[in-house]
């Protein structure tokens, strides 16, 4: 019962932020881009602090894309001509935080979930082929797996970003970042997937599909793949947060997409000069979002795990 | 006394892998001939070989050595799904729990790509059907069903792509006392309702004397002593055979 | 060449300072400085990191110096000096009764040895090159014990400056190294200080490896105060080891150092408690040298032929704002510039140069005027129709730098031009801007020195490899580049400050008019010490803070500046 309320109010957490940032454009009164520079670093809820103009519901404003492809320009509130709304604070150049956060949401978000699908898509084929073909296929695979296991991962995602052309537009940034963290994070879902595939091999109903005259790619289609998508949405609950965070390391280091897009890593870059972690605490914005978001997928993930021994057990 | 299923010089050896040191040699030059319409118990010790050969015999393994022919004309994997089928030791097992009756009866024909998804579906519910398995059952999962309801669904699909022999390899022995007799029956009218030939390996003898009505008799590896059961099992020859007889207790025929 | 008026100059004046004249202070205590770096070295014939000069400037002498305030050349080591009438010929004499820190004499012998150890193609010292005129050699000859005499191969237009930090040998402890061809291994940090002798205010006490060296009092030193009193004041001087900034900062704030030397803005702005204002000085020094300037890779194999219309240049000029950078960059303490002479050279600033307002509209008007043209999403497109789009590389981990170009790439978007920012490690940025050409603009920061032009031959000489935007040209690529060939040339051998000035006020003129880089704002120069430290007069300059360190005292209030 316990688990059935975690495993809700997780997954409402998650959809909740999910749809704030899908729809960032929505929400976010400003234009990320937009530099204010009269005003920088104002700090949270400074709203009209000129004096003139207001804030108002339901206004229209900037343009945006929804999931890039419906153009629309009406947002939840804005700030009518010469007013100001900036409810989390500017950045350094007068940068609305909130719309910065939320825009920023929608590419480390959709970079760490590329990431983590493409990382699971290379786990399940190269697990599958280890486990389902042996020999010396899977011990080429598994050696190249724990080689990958091996290597500190953030410096093997740094020294890959770094070895990439750097006059890049955002864009192809984006996807860069997104592949690598997502090529250099294959090995353990590979592992996983492997040990399901090694035992779904040898069940009996595979020995009678095969006697069936079953080719290879009939039974792992029909028969053994489908046992691990357990597995992979577990990990997919594991692995989304953890390639977003990779997203936010390396955009925090200033590898991620370039100016003036915005990232949550590339929001929070700011705080590596210290002084100003102290004297601007609102730039640290974007933790607001992140933290309930992870902890919304480890609790959905180790839900789900439990239910998964539970369930085998 | 047409010969059905001919076997001839059949030898397998298994190669030293994990668990198993030295080569193996389970069957050496066996020769066998199946007569349409028998039924032919395989007897014999454990570790004797007899699901080394039904499995042979139904194409599950590859023989090292020898040929099996079908009414004369050599097996390829092409044909013989078609003409021989194996119904599996453990009837459930061989059941994958996710699948739905109907689907797993459908399998083969959709392995073997027999026909339309339509076709298959009413191929498949007639055969439920004649096991004894309505069709308001054929949506539940295989893992929802008792376990004599799951080894009917089992011979099913066994006999879905309408083969002439079918081989059970021991299919009977997880079954309780009861359901083994409701699908003992279940055997005998589709034997007659379809003129199917049956190759039983079993270890309980009185089985063997219920339905058999020819007996081969394996020990180590080889076929000892063949013939009509109430020969082989009444006037027992090879030392083997003996063995085995005096070993199984006897109940009276019911 | 002009005829130099009557020109043997007998210069043992000293010249009134801008500032107070300095004090007489107390003899005592001992000062904490903390460094960004560590030294690599303390052998002042190859050093050439500012940790390692910052510890051997005070440890040595130079025949010349100039005073950091006034900025004219003044006696150290020489007395006196004459120079002939056509500039080719100096005859310097030596104080009588010189020692290095070991007590050994000092006398025109040391003088030709470390002349020619520097001079030595061998020994690969970074000076050689300012010592050569008219591509030679300078011929160096002992006259009289403490007498010697230098001829050039031209005449060269800043004497004073020939000499300037560097720094006198001596023969009785390096003379042996050199002859073994070992003198650039000499003097290693952890060198015995008995191995070790200078003539400077300062000798080597100790170095303890990752933390600290520590110099004490020259006991023979040869400079005294009004009063006779033997200088410096200070018993010690402790070089600490701080790692970074940040560290820096840390120390001063916890009373732990005593002086910061240059401070980032922003970090100026942390200085500004209560508490460090009552017990510090905070000194807001105004415009250094150093200038921040976007420069376009106007090569012929750029690939983008924008770069080289002069339009194209001016209209990103009068695109940018400048005061901008100025406030949010460097928190108001910077000045823009228009061009790279910064208001803190006041000998050599031009300042009739015109510095037009930012206008987005006068730009997109001079763009429209060259040719180019918007698109229907306000792209900007040049006269042969293709889009204008370029990348901005910047060194990544200088935050400065990188702000200013995130917010040029904001001020570009204005005229429609599509801008990439890509942060580069800085040795690869270099490489990418310097050797290998491969780059469309970088932002970048050039400066320090001494201001004077002769610094920067090689960056406005066409031939020059630090030529910025079109390096080692075999023949000037436009009359306006071959016009300063000419310019420099003749003000590396005018003898008088005036001539020179003429022509380098031309200089900046064709600067401002064809804008080869565009410079955008030069930072202050901002410091902080102990109130309690007497002397401390800081200039805008290298060394801010320690250029008259023998001169630096504690006041009686000081409680002993000891850890």
């Amino acid at each position: 019962m316990r688990a059935r309320l975690r495993l809700w109010v997780a997954g409402s957490v998650v959809a909740a932020i999910h749809v704030l940032i899908v729809f960032a454009g929505f929400f976010a009164p400003y234009d990320p881009t937009e530099q204010h520079r009269e005003i920088p670093l104002a700090t949270p809820f400074t709203i009209n602090a000129k004096g003139d103009g207001r804030a108002e519901w339901f206004t229209t404003g900037w343009r945006y894309r929804v999931l890039g492809v419906v153009t629309c320009s009406r947002h939840l509130f804005g700030a009518s001509a010469g007013g100001q709304v900036f409810v989390l604070g500017t950045d350094p150049y007068g940068r609305d935080q909130l719309s910065r956060v939320l825009c920023g949401g929608q590419i480390s978000v959709l970079a760490g979930s590329i990431a983590a699908f493409l990382a699971l898509l290379l786990g399940l084929v190269f697990g599958t082929v280890a486990g389902f073909y042996g020999g010396w296929t899977d011990e080429i695979l598994m050696r190249l797996a724990e080689l990958f296991l091996a290597l500190p991962w953030l410096y093997l995602l740094l020294a890959a970003r770094a070895a990439l052309p750097d006059s890049l537009t955002p864009g192809q940034t984006f996807l860069l970042v997104a592949s690598i963290i997502g090529a250099t994070g294959w090995a353990r879902p590979a592992r996983l997937i492997r040990g399901l595939v090694l035992s779904a091999r040898e069940r009996e109903y595979v020995h009678a599909a095969r006697g069936f005259g079953a080719s290879h790619w009939y039974l792992l289609t029909r028969h053994i793949v489908p046992e691990t998508w357990g597995v992979l949405l577990t990990q997919a609950g594991i692995l989304i947060p953890q390639f977003i965070m990779a997203e936010v390391l390396l955009a925090f280091f200033g590898l991620g997409v370039g100016e003036p897009v915005p990232s949550w890593g590339s929001t929070l870059s700011y705080l590596r000069q210290p002084w100003l972690a102290v004297t601007a605490w609102w730039m640290l914005a974007p933790l607001l979002v992140m933290l309930p978001l992870f902890l919304g997928y480890h609790a959905l993930a180790s839900t789900l795990q439990q239910r998964a021994a539970a369930g085998s057990g | 006394m047409i010969s059905l299923l001919a076997a001839s010089n059949l030898s397998k050896s298994f190669r030293p892998h994990r668990g198993i040191a030295h080569p193996v040699l389970a069957l050496r030059n066996i020769d066998l001939s199946i007569e349409a319409g028998s039924v032919t118990a395989v007897i014999g010790g454990s570790g004797a070989g007899k699901s080394v050969l039904a499995r042979c015999l139904s194409g599950h393994e590859r023989p090292t050595q020898g040929t099996v022919s079908f009414a004369g004309v050599e097996l390829t994997a092409k044909s013989r799904p078609h003409l021989v089928q194996l119904v599996p030791q453990d009837p459930a097992a061989s059941l994958n729990p996710r699948f739905t009756a109907c689907e797993l009866v459908a399998e083969p024909l959709r392995i073997q790509g027999v026909g339309t998804s339509g076709t298959r579906r009413d191929r498949a519910l007639g055969r439920l059907k004649s096991v004894g398995l309505p069709a308001s059952c054929a949506g539940r999962r295989a893992d929802e069903f008792s376990a004599g309801e799951r080894a009917r669904i089992a011979l099913a699909r066994a006999l879905v792509l309408e083969p002439r022999l079918l081989i059970l390899d021991e299919s009977l022995s997880s079954l309780d006392v009861p359901v083994q007799a409701a699908i003992t029956g279940l055997l005998s009218e589709l034997k007659s309702r379809h003129s199917l030939t049956y190759l039983l390996v079993a270890h309980d003898l009185t089985l063997v004397r219920q339905i058999a009505c020819a007996v081969v008799v394996m020990d180590a590896g080889e076929i000892v002593e063949r013939g009509p059961v109430s020969e082989v099992l009444g006037r027992p020859q090879h030392p083997a055979t003996v063995r085995l007889i005096e070993g199984s207790p006897r109940f009276p025929d019911a | 060449m002009r005829t130099v008026p009557f020109a043997v100059c007998v210069l043992c004046i000293w010249l009134p300072a801008a500032g107070a004249p300095p004090a007489d202070g107390a003899r005592g205590g001992r000062l904490v400085y903390a460094q960004r770096a560590e030294p690599k070295t303390l052998n002042p014939v190859t050093a050439i990191d500012a940790p390692s000069r910052e510890v051997i400037r005070r440890m040595t002498g130079d025949l010349i110096t100039v005073n950091r305030r006034t900025q004219r050349p003044e006696p150290n080591l020489a007395e006196s000096w004459t120079v002939s009438k056509d500039g080719r010929h100096y005859l310097l004499q030596l104080r009588q009764g010189l020692r290095f820190s070991d007590g050994h004499p000092c006398d025109a012998d040391d003088v030709v040895f470390t002349f020619q150890v520097y001079l030595d193609e061998a020994t690969h010292s970074p000076q050689r090159d300012l010592l050569m005129t008219g591509g030679k050699p300078m011929q160096v000859r002992k006259l009289a014990s403490h007498s010697v005499a230098f001829d050039l191969a031209e005449p060269y237009s800043a004497p004073g400056r020939l000499f300037d930090s560097l720094a006198i040998l001596p023969r009785h402890l390096l003379e042996a190294e050199y002859r073994k061809g070992r003198i650039s291994a000499a003097w290693p940090l952890q060198s015995a200080p008995e191995r070790i002798a200078g003539l400077g205010p300062f000798r080597l006490k100790r170095y303890l490896p990752g933390e600290s060296i520590v110099l004490e009092r020259n006991p023979f030193y040869w400079k005294t105060d009004g009063k006779g009193v033997h200088l410096p004041y200070l018993d010690e001087i402790d070089f600490l080891f701080a790692g970074s900034e940040e560290n820096q900062m840390l120390r001063f704030l916890a009373g732990e150092s005593d002086v910061l030397n240059r401070v980032s803005a922003k970090n100026f702005k942390a200085l500004q408690t209560e508490q460090t204002r009552a017990a510090s000085r905070l000194e807001d020094l105004g415009p250094g040298l150093d200038y921040d300037f976007l420069v376009f890779n106007m090569s012929a194999s750029s690939g983008r032929p924008w770069f080289r219309m002069r339009e194209f240049r001016q209209a990103v000029s009068l695109s940018i704002d400048r005061e901008a950078i100025a406030r949010l960059v460097y928190d108001g303490r910077a000045v823009p510039l228009w061009t790279h002479v910064t208001p803190g050279n006041k000998l050599w600033v031009n300042t009739a140069l015109p510095r037009p307002a930012r206008s987005v509209a006068a730009a997109r008007g001079k763009l429209a005027a060259a040719g180019f043209s918007w698109d229907r999403e306000g792209a900007l497109h040049d006269p042969a129709g293709q889009r204008v789009a370029f990348s901005i590389v910047t060194s990544a981990s200088n935050q400065e730098r990188t702000q200013m170009a995130t917010q040029l790439q904001d001020d570009l978007k204005q005229l429609g031009m599509n801008v990439q920012i890509a942060p580069l490690e800085f040795r690869a940025m270099v490489d990418r801007v310097m050797n290998k050409r491969q780059f469309d603009a970088a932002v970048m920061g050039l400066g320090g020195g001494d201001g004077d032009p002769n610094s920067e031959m090689n960056l406005w000489l066409s031939s020059g490899a630090t030529h910025l935007w079109d390096p080692n040209q075999k023949t000037p690529a436009t009359p306006w580049e071959a016009e300063v060939d000419g310019l420099m040339r003749r003000q590396l051998t005018a003898m008088d400050y005036e001539t020179r000035r003429k022509l380098y006020d031309r200089l900046q003129q064709l600067e401002a008019e064809n804008l080869p880089f565009i410079c955008l704002a030069s930072p202050n120069v901002l410091v902080a010490a102990k109130s309690t430290l007497g002397n401390f007069d800081p200039v805008n300059v290298d060394h801010y803070t320690l250029w008259n360190v023998e001169k630096l005292y504690w006041l009686p209030a000081h409680s002993g500046g000891s850890r």
